[in-house]
Order: C-alpha cells, then structure tokens, then sequence
C-alpha cells in the first residue's frame, strides 16, 4: 500500500480497535494506541525519506483520479509536518500514560481512541489535496479535540463547549469561502483550482470567497481578536489533552492558510487589504498576547496567551509578502510546535506534582525536578529566542522579512515579545531556583516521563543547528519562485 | 598568511564545558576543584598550541552548522581572540585558587552550582573570543548572560535577587532590543555577518541608517558598560567577590568591549566609519564615560563599588582604542584588555581578602588596614599603580599607546581626557593606599601583629601584582598578539 495512506490508517484502525478494548478489555486500549502512532510515525518518516529521494507523492483515493477523486498530496514541507504531528502526538502519548490510565480510569479507552482520531485528523488536513476534504478533516480533528479537551476539572468542559461554538463558525466560514470557489470554478481539488484560478478574471466574488475561506481560518487558529476560546479550553483541560493539542492545533491551521496560498492562490488573486489587514491583526495579536501572558498568575494560562502571540508571529510571517517572511512563518510552524510541545510536557509534569500552577506553588523546583526544569529551560529559551535554539532561527527570517518589507511595527512586536518572554520565565525560574521547596513537597521525577520530554528539549537544539538543512530541503523548494 | 582549517578552536571552546558534568558530579569538594584545575590548563594547553601559528599571523578556522545564509555558526582564531582567550583563560586558573579560599573561608553556600555556572561562563567568554561572525558572537554573548545570572544573584536574597533582575534587565534587554534588530538589519544590508567579510561598503546603506546601526550595537553590548546602559555593574557587585573578579573586572565585562571593538573592526569597518566620521560619535560616548565614571568612582564609600565605577571608566579605554582608528590606538585598546585585567583582578582579589580577614566593606573603615594585612595592600598598591598607569606596571604600556594614537591623529581633546582620567584614577585609588598605611587604625581589630586572609586569598593577589609588573617590562605575547591584531 502506499505510504501516504500507511501514516493515517494505523491511527484510524487504532481508534477502532481502542474503542473494541473499551467494551471488553479495557486495559488493551493503551498498549493499542502506543503502536498505532508508533506505527503512523515509522511510515511518516518512511515518507518523508521517500519525498526527499523522489520528489512530491501523491495518492488517489480510490483509485479516482483527480479533479473528481480525492487525492492525498505530500510534499517536504507536509511531509515534515506529517513527521512533526506523529512524533508529537507520540511522545506526549508516552509521557503521559499515567494521567490516561489513571485520571480517567474508565473512560480510558475513549480517550485513547479520541486521541487517535484527533490526531489522524491533523495528518488528514496535512496531507489532503482536496478543498472540501480538507473541510472534514478540520472537523474531525475538531470535534474530538473538542471531546479531548473537555476531558478535565472544574470549568474545562465549559471552555471546550465555548471552543466548539467559535470553532465551528471558523468551520463554517471555511465552507462556505470553499462552497464560494466551487460554484466560481466547478472545482475543489486545489492543484486544479490553481490552474482554473490562474487563467480566470479577478472578480468581487472570487476576493470574497478568499477572504471567507481566510476569515474562517483565523478563527480556527485563535488569532486575535478570535482569540478568547484558546486560553480557556488550553489553561483549564488535563495537561494530556492540552499537550496534545497546544503543538497541532494552532500550528495546522496556519499550514492550511499557507497551503492555500502557495498551492492554490499563487498569482495576485488575493484584494490587497487582506495582507494589510492580517500583518496588522499580527501585530496586534503579538502584543495583545504578550501583555496578557504577563498579567496571568496561572503559569499554564501565561503559556496560552503565549500561544497566542505566536499565532501572531506565523500569521505575520504569511502575510508580508516575501520570501524569506514566508519562509521564517514555515521554519516557525515547526519551531513552534517543538517548543509549544516541550514546555507544555514539562509543565504538565510539574503539575502533577504540584497541582496548582501558581507562581507560589512552584518553588525550589530546580531541586527537586532537575531534569524537567533543565527542560523547560530549553524550550523558555527557544522561546525567547536565543541562538542556538530552534525559535531563534525562524525569529531570525521573520525578523529579516518584517525589515525588507519595511514592516517596523510587527518587527518591533517580534522584538518586544521577546522582551517580555524574558521577563515571564525568569520570573518562574528565580522562584523555582532561589526559593527552598515547601516542607511537604513531594516531587518525583520517572524516567518514563522525563525520556520522551528529554528527547524533544534536546531535538530543540539538533533542529536549531540544522535549520540551514531544513529551509533548504523541507521550504525553499515549495515556497513559489513568484515570491521574492 | 593562511588559514588552518582544525576542529582545535572548537576544542578549545568546549574545555571549561568538560569540567561541568565533572564538577556537578564530585563526590567531594576537593574532587569537584579539581575538574575545574583540569579543565582550565586543558584550555591553556589547547591555547598554547596554536599560539606560535597565530603569532605567526595565521588564523584557525573551524565551521560548526550552516544555519543562515551567510552567516554560520563558526569559529576563527585571530591574534585578537587569542589575546582576549588568553587573559581570560590564564585568570581563571588564578581566580580558581582564589575561589576556593573564599568560597570555604566564608562558607558559602551552593558552592557546586557557583562553580559549575562559573564554567559554563568561561565557555561562553572563550565562544565569544573565538567567534568568526557576529551571529556565533551574539549567541555566546547571550549564553554568557544567562550564565552569569545565578552568579549574580548567588546569595538568592532580596538584595541580589533584585540586582540579578537588573543585570538580565539591562544585559538581555540591550542583546535583544537592540543587537538583535541590528544584526537583521546589517545582514540584510551586506548578506553576510562574517568579521572577515571587509565590512559593510559606502554605498550600501545612507549614512543616518549606519549611524543608527552603530548606536545601537554600541549600547545594545551593555556588558562593556558604556553610559547609560551602565546601570547593572555597581548593582551586580553583590556577588560573590571571586565572580566580581573574573567576570565583572575581565571576562564578562571584556566580552563587551571585545564585541564593540570587533563590530567597528568587522562589521563596520574602519575606512567606512572614518569616511563618515562616526569615528567620533565612538570616541564621544567613551570620553563622557570615562571622565562621569571616575568622579562618581571618587564619591563610592563602597570598596567593590568604586571598583566597579572604575571598571567603567577603564572599559571605555578600549572602546576608545577602537574609536581612534589608528594603528597605535587599537594595539592600545586591545592591548588594555589584558593589562587593565590583570590589575582590576587584583584589586578585587585585595578588596575580597579584606572583606574574609575583617568583614569590611567601605573604605572609610579602612584606616590602618596596611599594619593588620601588608601583603594584601601591597598588591593592592601595585594593581593600583597599573590602572593609574605608572610604571613599573602594565597599564602605563597601554596608556602609552593610546595616547600616541591620539596624539598621532590629532585628537588633542581626547589626549587631555586621557590624562584628566588618569589622574582621577590616582584621586579615587591613592586615598585607600593612603588610609591603609598612613592613618592609624580606628577599628581595634585593625592594628597589632600580622593576620592575613587565608593563603589561598593571598597568593592569587600577589601573583596577578607580579604578573602586572612583569608586563611592563616583558609584554610581548599580549603586546605582539595587539600589534598584529591592530595591522
């Protein structure tokens, strides 16, 4: 079978057979998921091996050729990507097997199995050439997302129910931008689409349908001001789900904005005001994020509004208009990711030790947990910015952009968040060094948990070293040559 | 002249790292001493094997990633980065010896972590030197700020606490606020960060854009302490006195100068800074920072703070050296990153001894401190001397080129500042050696028989003294190493 199928079927067949083991023997369910994305992750990098040798695969459903068959595209960069979501979906599965075994103890099938399915969705998206499939795998990664992050205590499934509201709205905006195009070109496969849109008129209807389609991805990707469900379904849920879904999410998103750029709309059909509009929602987004990451107490809600800032950082990155913006956007998906994943693991480590994330509550743990602090201290840094680290580089070629491009103001926004990051991780790190930890602190640090978070902190340097290799192979060949 | 490709200046770099893992895993403190013993002559070896190729004028080179385009993580050894690794390198050898008297003669605590933080900055002083490109350059300068941190705020109260938030303040909000954009902006100017790249050229950016460029990386290495973004260096004086030592007289506070010193050389390039004659936009800034920190050095009660002023001022030489652009100023900047080393690093080695023999901190409760400790304030009258710049000491030698450079190029003005800053330098060091000798002591525990600090404090002071007298008359490595650097 081909290996583009081969990445998502071990997750869909996972699923099923969790759900199985959940009627009768629910203690097969975990084992289950573990080798489906141990499984997914092997053929994902086998592909990627195989599109760096061969160039770009494609498969088609069916056997259904295209434009009137669904067909999977995967070139480097969706095929690094493809590597990035298996290998983060895996490790935070492996990190955390005893929050899903025991906090949700008998529904751990059904979180098993939601697992899969939400992260099968995220491949799907990737990997699909298909508008309006795109569209379904958006709601199915969506809506067990949706399931996953109400997974949780207290207000969680109040904030996930707030996340489905706005996130289908996003969805439904993206339907009805894609149902635009069709009824514009008869078409939904988007190498055709490229093709159709290329030789046809700019028309009003053909700038509205882009900016719906934009519009509804905005939404999805939580860029302010459709930020307000992110912090709250991400702050509140178990750190599982959280960890799962902080990396992908977001991340994903901004794949689909840029896919639809460069593979759909390469020539001048977007209206002007979208790119001015989106560098300045950006910007906005990029402060906006920072001030309210410093205003909170609650250190996994400070990483959300984080996150926030960072959707900024891509979107910019997209929308300024050149190569090497494009490019310092497509180098941040994945810096982002990693980064996003390794302290979301490390935090989701300390809080099962510590229960609360409050600043007070975190004392002296240098001391007590080294490893998952020297951890977290690689992603703060890449985070922060600070070379060698992945999150310098992708900084580095936004940055270059932003100034070739004259845009000052989103520069100064790169540059000030950084600024405040600064500010937010060490003001954990001088009460996590400096203060003695509480006489009934208890923390246990398991190698089990520590491997897999060890692994992606230290991936945060290798990639940072090797981002001259990854831009060269994974994005400048994909990035069109009508980009300068 | 050629260029030896080797992995030995990667090597280099790496040595005080090894000494890490060794020094958070010995058993005993005397093992964990050890490994940082091992790890620096390790680096002093490393450095001497290449010093005769350098000395002969030619330069190892060593590429580690290709991260961005034309500019990648690389290493280069010039007679300049020698210079600096070699100071830094042989001064913590001392400054080990010396840590480990104070350290245990004040029973400090988290002794392991100040060792292994004080390794982990010497490898960033020593990247630094060894950079081939300003983006290897700004990440060791991040690394080094990062490391020194804990340094700083070792005694985790409020008091260093605050000067710790002050120090990454001042030190990481200049590194990302304003080197940072203005490294984007040169490699987009010239395509390339590399120092051996010729500069950027005339017509590649106007001149107000390079005039902003160069402020802002003048100001953006804070760590050279050029006013105003001179703030944290009296307040980082609340460490440890083996940390104010070494790294805020010499490694940390050097790093800073040798940044700006390599940016004007490198990165700018002297015919393109003279022809726009920002030149003297350099030699301004050093000139009001020389002269405003030595009288605010006169006003210090505290010995580490008027230390530290003066550690200010005496930066500025160097920056001055590199503002001068003559041959003879730039062999008198370099070569003042050496000899002023060597004299501050007594000082403070003296002022740390006091303070473990008799817990005094301020000059005015040092009357009569020469009868109580002679060998401590006899080094302290030497390091004196070569930071004054009288001979038979160092630091007339690179007060000597300086002043020629400025004379030889006509900067009067300058000359004049010169010498009105070495005689404040006299005003603010003479009146301690006069204390210390002359006024009988007011505090009982000053007078009667001979006690000193403990041998370890005692020895490394009176070496570094020597060593400062032993330059005036032999100064050939570091003065060959400036010359050849300078041309």
């Amino acid at each position: 079978m081909h290996d583009v199928v081969l990445t998502l079927l071990p997750l869909l067949l996972g699923a099923f057979l969790a759900t199985l083991a959940g009627w009768t023997r629910s203690v097969l369910a975990y084992p289950v998921g573990a080798i489906a994305l141990l499984t997914s992750f092997g053929f994902a990098v086998k592909l990627l091996c195989s599109v760096l040798a061969h160039g770009t695969a494609t498969y088609l459903l069916g056997g259904w050729s295209p434009p009137w068959g669904i067909v999977f595209v995967v070139d480097t960069f969706s095929a690094g990507m493809l590597v990035l979501i298996s290998a983060s979906a895996l490790f935070t599965f492996l990190a955390f097997r005893a929050e899903i075994l025991d906090h949700f103890a008998e529904k751990s099938a059904a979180f098993v199995a939601l697992f899969m399915l939400t992260v099968a969705g995220h491949m799907g998206i990737v990997a699909t050439g298909d508008l309006f499939n795109l569209y379904v795998l958006i709601e199915v990664a969506a809506l067990s997302g949706y399931a996953l992050l109400g997974f949780g205590t207290g207000r969680s499934p109040l904030a996930s129910l707030n996340y489905l509201c706005i996130g289908s709205v996003g969805a439904s905006f993206y339907l009805l931008g894609v149902g635009y195009l069709y009824m514009l070109t008869g078409s939904l496969n988007m190498a055709d689409l490229a093709r159709i849109i290329a030789a046809s008129p700019v028309t009003v209807s053909m700038h509205g349908a882009v900016g719906v389609i934009l519009l509804g991805l905005w939404v999805k990707m939580a860029l302010f001001p459709f930020h307000g469900w992110l912090p709250g379904a991400y702050g509140m849920t178990s750190p599982v789900s959280a960890t799962l879904m902080a990396p992908l999410t977001t991340k994903v998103m901004v794949y689909v904005v840029i896919r639809i750029l460069i593979s759909v709309l390469p020539g001048a059909s977007i209206p002007d005001a979208i790119p001015a509009v989106a560098v300045t929602l950006a910007t906005a987004a990029i402060f906006v994020g920072s001030v309210m990451a410093f205003r909170q107490t609650d250190q996994r809600r400070m990483l959300a509004y984080i996150l926030v800032a960072e959707v900024g950082y891509m979107v910019g990155g997209v929308f300024i208009g050149n190569r090497t913006a494009m490019t310092g956007a497509m180098l941040h998906v994945f810096a982002d990711s990693l980064m996003t994943l390794t302290l979301f693991m490390a935090v989701g480590s300390i809080a099962r030790q510590r229960g609360e994330m409050t600043l007070g509550n975190l004392s002296g743990l240098f001391r007590t947990m080294p490893f998952t602090m020297a951890a977290f201290v690689l992603g703060a840094m890449s985070m922060i910015g600070v070379p060698p680290l992945f999150g310098f580089f992708s900084k580095w070629y936004l940055l270059s952009g932003a100034l070739a491009s004259g845009q000052y103001v989103f520069m100064a926004g790169l540059l000030v968040s950084s600024l405040v990051n600064v500010v937010l991780f060490f003001r954990l790190f001088e009460t996590a060094f400096f203060d003695a930890p509480g006489e009934s602190v208890r923390d246990i640090e398991h190698w089990s948990r520590v491997t897999p978070l060890a692994i992606v902190a230290v991936l945060l340097i290798v990639a940072g070293l090797s981002s001259g290799l990854i831009v060269d192979r994974l994005i400048a060949g994909i990035i069109p040559a009508s980009l300068i | 002249m050629y260029s030896i490709y080797s992995i030995q200046p990667l090597l280099a770099v790496a040595a005080p790292l090894l000494a890490v893992p060794g020094i958070i895993s010995a058993r005993t403190p005397n093992i964990r001493e050890a490994w940082s013993f091992a790890a620096a002559l390790l680096l002093l070896a490393l450095l001497a094997c290449m010093v005769p190729a350098v000395l002969a004028g030619h330069t190892y080179t060593w590429v580690l990633a290709e991260v961005l385009p034309g500019a990648p993580i690389a290493f280069r050894v010039d007679a300049f980065g020698m210079l600096f690794a070699l100071v830094s390198s042989s001064l913590w050898v001392v400054t080990t010896v010396y840590s480990i008297g104070y350290m245990r003669a004040k029973n400090e605590h988290a002794q392991t972590r100040f060792f292994g933080y004080f390794a982990s900055s010497i490898f960033c002083a020593v990247g630094v030197a060894f950079s081939a490109n300003l983006l290897t350059m700004y990440l060791f300068y991040e690394l080094l700020s990062f490391s020194t941190y804990p340094l700083v705020a070792h005694h985790q109260n409020e008091e260093s606490r605050k000067a710790g938030r002050k120090y990454l303040g001042f030190i990481v909000g200049t590194s990302i606020g304003l080197v940072l954009p203005a490294m984007v902006a040169v490699h987009h100017f010239t395509g390339s960060l590399d120092f051996a790249s010729g500069g950027i050229a005339l017509g590649a950016a106007d001149s107000t854009t390079l005039t902003v460029l160069l402020c802002l990386l003048l100001f953006g290495f804070a760590k050279a302490a050029l006013m105003p973004v001179h703030v944290w260096l009296p307040a980082a004086m609340v460490a440890p006195t083996p940390v104010s030592s070494l790294l805020h007289a010499v490694a940390v506070v050097k790093v800073g100068a040798f940044c700006i010193m390599r940016v004007v050389t490198g990165t700018f390039g002297v015919e393109t800074l003279q022809a726009l004659h920002l030149n003297d936009v350099i030699t301004g800034v050093a000139a009001v920072t020389m002269l405003a920190a030595s009288l605010i050095a006169l006003s210090q009660d505290g010995l580490k703070r008027r230390l530290a002023y003066s550690t200010i001022g005496q930066l500025s030489y160097i920056v001055l050296g590199a503002g001068l652009m003559t041959t003879a100023g730039l062999t008198g900047g370099m070569l003042h990153i050496s000899m002023h080393a060597f004299g501050k690093i007594t000082l403070f080695f003296c002022a740390g001894a006091i303070y473990v023999a008799t817990g005094e901190k301020y000059i005015s409760r040092l009357n009569g401190i020469g009868y109580r400790m002679p060998w401590t304030m006899t080094a302290f009258l030497i390091g004196s001397l070569s930071i004054i710049g009288i001979p038979p000491t160092g630091g007339f030698l690179s007060k000597w080129y300086l002043l020629n450079g400025c004379i030889g190029s006509g900067q009067w003005v300058l000359a004049l500042v010169l010498l009105v800053s070495s005689l404040l330098n006299a005003a603010y060091f003479l009146p301690i050696v006069y204390r210390a000798w002359f006024c009988a002591p007011d505090q009982a525990q000053h007078s009667g028989p001979v006690r000193e600090a403990p041998l370890a404090c005692i020895v490394p002071p009176l070496i570094t003294a020597g060593i400062s007298v032993i330059l005036f008359f032999y100064p050939y490595p570091f003065l060959n190493l400036a010359r050849l650097a300078a041309n």
